[in-house]
């Protein structure tokens, strides 16, 4: 409570409500255009957050994050295409709905939906954030490692479809992460003759070069007939079709309420993702209507369930990413580079150090809340139009930011040459069904994988058994013994179902 | 075998490639510590993640053989490639006139060969998103947050 006043103090400035609002206005675009996604956004903005404080820096990523889950909505019910993977379960009720001329009762149960999810998953993320911080500051040397080689397990849950490749791009990260200066010998390593790669590989243009270029690259390769565009279901001159009645909203609450803790729940859990927690909310939601068979036909119950689970993942991430400073997926591993690059280590160190900065970063989140939910509503038309833009003029824009963001972090042309190889790299990575997510993961849990393990070593007198006799780090590396065997057990049911059909 | 397969053995094959490459090139790009013997030495990592990319490499090999992974789903396009390597060598020709040209000038240029690459035909268009969008990004980096972009000969 003693960092109440002053992080409050922190917070309310102007600057940081119009950085928050910005946040969102810019998620929410990305979000509703098909093609954009929210780490490229997040990787774009990047280099800005660099130039700030680290509240409106966080503040910012995390308007984006918060917008760019719900923007995807839009496009999914107005153009049947998810703007963003979190979307993908709206489509089946929201396009319906649009269809039936009901577009605008659509798109507001998904604003009230997020809104609401967010809100209550943020509130426990702030009630339970602070208990988990104390417990995770009593781990030594050997916790720290088996809550490394517990973080790096869920590689195999964000791996999708192939664990091995996943696996082979976390390790690919760790190595990029290992070139230049030994964290504790100071000797360099795989620095290629380069004196640039001393300081080794800057996380800026490895993540612009993986998120932002390489989809730019992808988009490219599409022959486009000109002139084509998205057939946009307009919204209907009728006002009730345009909004949500009382009615409607209060026989909702229910689907409301359980969505939010299934989407808590799902983010607090690293590896998984707001599109997980969409279906399952959007299946526990059908399970329990009283009317299933309404269900893919245009049930508006069927948009608020998808879209609350979604966003109230943004809350449950949150959670390990800030008491112990494991990313849970790749926006979560671009918001500790931010909190690295202002000299914040992530975790529960953070609480004791930094409370006032940690607190004013929780008061910008039920803020951002209440601007989503604005911003959302008023903004509604404006939104739309944006959906109309031609891919031929964003692309060819989001390139000019990438090549600036680039040039920005260290006002070095090398960097802009880095950034272009790993949008190569990244390009061919989904190419060949390698997942870009667990690269990233890999590359901000080295440092802290290479120190715990060298702390552990000389704690146990070169033995790492110590690890399996300790109760806590016993837990994780047992839990990270379930997640792996979960995911290959999954991969190995999906690949059966495969064959059976 | 079918192509899917191929593709996925190669798959392996590279990534067991590009261990094998970061364990060979330890004793040459790692350099030992002016302090001598250390509890871990600067190489352990490196070698350890060689080792592993070997093993990940090994068993998607030994994977495909066993038929146990999921297919391929993506088919590669010689046109599709052709584009992206004609679009990627832009880009570095971009990064070099980037410092030579200045910000704004480089990139109004790129824009415009861009938005005719993506299949834009509208003359007004084009030249309106390759005067305002340069302009908008250079204002938005250099007055808002002062952030230094590279000024060439014109610009």
């Amino acid at each position: 409570m003693e960092h109440l006043l002053p992080a409050a103090q922190l917070f309310f400035t102007l600057k940081n409500i119009l950085v928050v609002s910005a946040g969102l206005f810019i998620g929410i675009t990305i979000g509703a255009i098909p093609g954009l996604n929210v780490p490229m956004a997040v990787a774009l903005l990047l280099p800005v957050t660099f130039y700030m404080d680290p509240v409106a820096g966080l503040s910012l990523l995390i308007g984006v994050y918060k917008g760019g889950t719900y923007g995807g909505s839009i496009s999914a019910i107005l153009i049947n295409t998810p703007g963003a993977p979190a979307a993908a379960a709206t489509v089946l009720d929201g396009y319906p709905l649009a269809q039936q001329g009901k577009a605008g009762k659509a798109l507001r149960a998904s604003i009230y939906g997020s809104v609401i999810g967010e809100f209550i998953s943020d509130i426990i993320l702030i009630a339970i954030a602070v208990q988990i911080a104390y417990v995770a500051l009593k781990f030594g040397p050997n916790e720290k490692f088996s809550l490394v080689f517990f973080a790096l397990s869920t590689i195999a849950v964000i791996s999708g479809g192939n664990i091995l490749k996943g696996v082979a791009a976390g390790l690919l990260g760790v190595f990029l992460k290992t070139m230049g200066l030994d964290p504790i010998t100071s000797s360099s390593r795989f620095t290629l003759g380069i004196f640039e790669l001393l300081g080794g590989i800057p996380f800026l243009p490895l993540l612009i070069g993986l998120f932002a270029v390489s989809e730019f690259l992808a988009q490219v390769e599409k022959k486009i007939v000109p002139g084509r565009k998205d057939q946009i279901v307009p919204l209907s001159p009728n006002y009730e079709d345009n909004y949500v009645t009382w009615k409607e909203f209060r026989g909702n609450i229910k689907t409301i309420l359980r969505s939010t803790f299934i989407g808590l729940g799902i983010g607090a859990l690293p590896g998984s993702g707001s599109a997980i927690a969409a279906f399952v909310s959007y299946g526990a939601a059908k399970n329990a209507s009283k009317h299933p068979e309404r269900f893919g036909k245009g049930a508006l119950e069927g948009v608020f369930a998808a879209e609350t689970g979604n966003n109230a993942v943004c809350g449950g991430a949150l959670i390990p990413l800030l008491t112990l400073g494991i990313p849970g997926d790749a926006i979560t591993a671009i918001m500790i580079g931010v909190l690295l690059v202002h000299g914040l280590i992530p975790g529960p160190d953070l609480f004791v150090k930094s409370g006032d900065i940690i607190y004013a970063v929780f008061i910008g989140l039920l803020v951002g809340n209440i601007l989503h939910l604005f911003i959302a509503s008023l903004g509604l038309r404006l939104f739309i139009k944006i959906l109309s833009i031609g891919r031929a003029y964003l692309f060819p824009a989001i390139i000019v930011v990438c090549l600036a963001g680039a040039f920005a972090g260290d006002s070095n042309i090398f960097d802009v040459y880095l950034m272009m190889i790993f949008g190569v790299l990244g390009y061919i990575m989904k190419k060949f069904d390698f997942p870009i997510a667990p690269l990233i993961m890999g590359y901000i849990l080295e440092p802290l994988l290479e120190t715990s393990l060298v702390q552990a070593l000389i704690l146990n007198k070169n033995s790492l058994w110590p690890i399996f006799t300790r109760p806590i780090s016993l837990f994780f590396i047992l839990l990270a013994a379930f997640f792996i065997w979960r995911s290959f057990s999954s991969q190995k049911r999906a690949a059966g179902s495969g064959r059976g059909n | 075998m079918n192509q899917g397969n191929i593709r996925s053995l190669m798959e392996g094959g590279v990534v067991t490639l590009i261990g094998l490459a970061i364990f060979l090139l330890i004793p040459s790009q790692v350099e030992k510590p002016l302090a001598g013997e250390t509890q871990i030495p600067p190489s352990f990592l490196p070698m350890v993640v060689g080792i592993a990319l070997m093993a990940t490499g090994g068993a998607i090999m030994v994977q495909t053989l066993a038929r146990l992974g999921p297919p391929a789903t993506q088919k590669l396009i010689r046109e599709e490639w052709r584009r992206m390597g004609l679009s990627a060598g832009l880009l570095f020709l971009y990064g070099y006139f980037f410092s030579r040209l200045g910000f704004v000038v480089s990139s109004a240029l790129i824009l415009g060969f861009f938005t005719l690459l993506f299949g834009s035909r509208s003359w007004v268009k084009i030249g309106l998103s390759m005067a305002l969008v340069p302009l908008g990004v250079w204002l938005f980096f250099e007055v808002l947050f002062a952030i230094p972009l590279p000024r060439g000969l014109l610009f």
